[in-house]
């Protein structure tokens, strides 16, 4: 039993954090991968509550630098696991209409709330550290799209 | 007329009644066949409903048509999976220009493709209509992974691009990877309703009772308010004339087609026959045309939406329709144009694309003779 606890306590510290105000490591249940011919393409689900990002929601600057080291993150992560190196990654963060994990896209049941696109060599392993010290103004001009529709956010 | 007599008379109506359910009861049991479980239901077995528009709105006059599904939860003729083997079975996917629920069961154009196709052969060819709003590539690609084989089909004809256009509108087309298995167990999760075998329960008692209550006390759905809504609202709003990001969503819809092709390619002896997308919209159309689009918002129900013009959708779906004959080509498959034989009118469509009665049977037609012509059915 007590390896059980010390297990939970472990996912629990790691937990907190990437949840921290730097960034979040959205779980492989909310992130869709492929690989097109031109692209890294990731999306990443927000539940209807937006629980990863609810507390920075009425600090939009603060919200965004935390969204850009996500992504960067995210892209490093799967650009390992997808061996990805010469191309760029686009990140669709959508929000479901329900708090469940992301279901299905052909019929609905979310809509998006932003689109970001890296350049290659933007998320890497070294850049993801790079990032953590960086200021939301200086992490934007990483990205050749960054937007993100607030109010969307808000609704 | 004696007591004895009357006795006799109300006995022999007994027992003929008796024998009209024991053989209807019997039939039933045999031609309604449940597949082995879970199944990949796309609507509940032997769901029926009427479909109605009470009062005209533009394009549409006041109808109703009949909508059902065997008990496979496909809109077609009733299947045995497991005995029909020397059955050509079809299998249809595509959306709502494939469901036709606007259309009654024996007009949808899948229907009128099959009776076109047993006429001209007399051999037994089942084809069952899979399409459902809103599905686009993506839901085809599944199907083609997980319903295709379990109805072992020998072809199927998709159509798509249309909602996909409308998904890439939506900023909600992506390029899934369904492929990969784990994925598309998540995905078909919302898709199909394994629950729906339920029906099977309440049918037990008694099959022809069970139908005769389906036929009698189906459900109708009213879409005149809908479709008014709709229709008036894109008529009074303003439109754009660029779809944002329409490369990136051309280039999802091919990634996404090429996964169909692929899919397919890994049935054992099922062909793939691609048809581009029919639609109304033209460089010219008259008010009363104009008044029956509703298609092109950006969302459906939300305080920003938007629509974009019909000129800046007929170049997305023509250029979608492009990838889909271009896709075909390269992998060889069979391919039909059918948006260049569909006119654009009113007597074919009561909107962007969805197609009237007559539209379907058109359709329908044009379908039956490619396959005849092309010996995709011989």
């Amino acid at each position: 039993m007590r390896w059980v606890l010390t297990a939970v306590a472990l996912l629990l510290a790691s937990s907190s954090a990437h949840a921290d105000d730097k960034f979040h490591v959205p779980t492989p249940g909310n992130q869709y991968v492929s690989v097109t011919k031109t692209k890294l393409f990731v999306v990443w689900s927000l539940p209807k509550n937006l629980a990863p990002i609810d507390k920075l929601l009425d600090k939009e600057r603060e919200l965004e630098a935390f969204m850009a080291r996500t992504v960067i993150g995210m892209c490093n992560a799967q650009r390992r696991a997808k061996a990805v190196e010469t191309l760029p990654c686009k990140v669709q963060i959508v929000r479901l209409k329900s708090n469940d994990e992301y279901s299905k896209s052909a019929s609905g049941g979310f809509s998006t709330v932003a689109k970001m696109e890296l350049p290659v060599g933007k998320f890497t392993d070294e850049a993801f550290k790079e990032s953590l010290s960086k200021t939301r103004q200086e992490l934007v001009k990483w990205f050749t799209r960054f937007q993100i529709s607030h109010d969307r956010l808000k609704r | 007329m004696n007591g004895r007599r009357l006795a006799y008379v109300i006995l022999g109506l007994v027992a003929v009644l008796s024998i009209v359910y024991g053989v209807a009861e019997a039939t039933l049991r045999l031609s309604i066949t449940q597949p082995g479980n879970p199944f990949p239901y796309m609507w509940a077995p032997e769901h029926r409903q009427k479909v109605a528009i009470k009062e005209a709105v533009p394009g549409l006059q006041p109808q109703q048509t009949t909508f059902s599904a065997n008990a496979l939860g496909i809109r077609g003729d009733e299947l045995n999976i497991d005995g029909d083997e020397d059955v050509t079975k079809i299998m249809v996917l595509g959306g709502s220009v494939t469901e036709c629920l606007l259309v009654d069961d024996r007009d949808a154009w899948p229907s009128v493709a099959q009776t076109r196709l047993v006429d001209a052969t007399g051999k037994d060819i089942w084809v069952g209509n899979v399409g459902r709003s809103g599905q686009n590539t993506l839901d085809y690609v599944a199907h083609a992974q997980i319903l295709v084989p379990r109805i072992k089909a020998d072809i199927v004809i998709a159509m798509p691009g249309g909602n996909d256009l409308q998904a890439a509108v939506e900023e909600r087309l992506l390029p899934l990877d369904l492929l990969d298995q784990n994925l598309l167990q998540r995905f078909a999760a919302k898709l199909y309703q394994p629950g729906a075998a339920r029906i099977f329960d309440a049918m037990e008692p008694s099959y022809a009772l069970f139908l005769l209550k389906q036929r009698y006390h189906a459900p109708t759905t009213d879409f005149s308010d809908f479709y008014r809504g709709m229709k008036s609202a894109r008529y009074n709003s303003p439109k754009l004339d660029e779809i944002p990001d329409l490369q990136d969503h051309l280039e999802t819809y091919r990634a996404n087609l090429e996964q169909l092709v692929e899919a397919t390619s890994r049935l054992d002896g099922t062909k793939l026959v691609l048809m581009t997308h029919p639609f109304l919209w033209k460089d010219e159309m008259p008010d009363e045309e104009v008044r029956t689009l509703w298609a092109g918002y950006s969302c459906m129900s939300c305080p920003d939406r938007v629509y974009y013009s019909r000129q800046a959708l007929r170049a997305a779906l023509e250029a979608i329709n492009a990838i889909t004959l271009d896709v075909c080509e390269e992998s060889g498959l069979q391919c039909f144009d059918l948006e260049s034989k569909v006119e654009k009118n009113l007597d074919n469509f009561y909107d962007d694309a969805h197609l009237t009665t007559s539209g379907s049977r058109r359709v329908g037609e044009l379908v039956a003779h490619f396959l005849l012509d092309h010996g995709v059915i011989q």
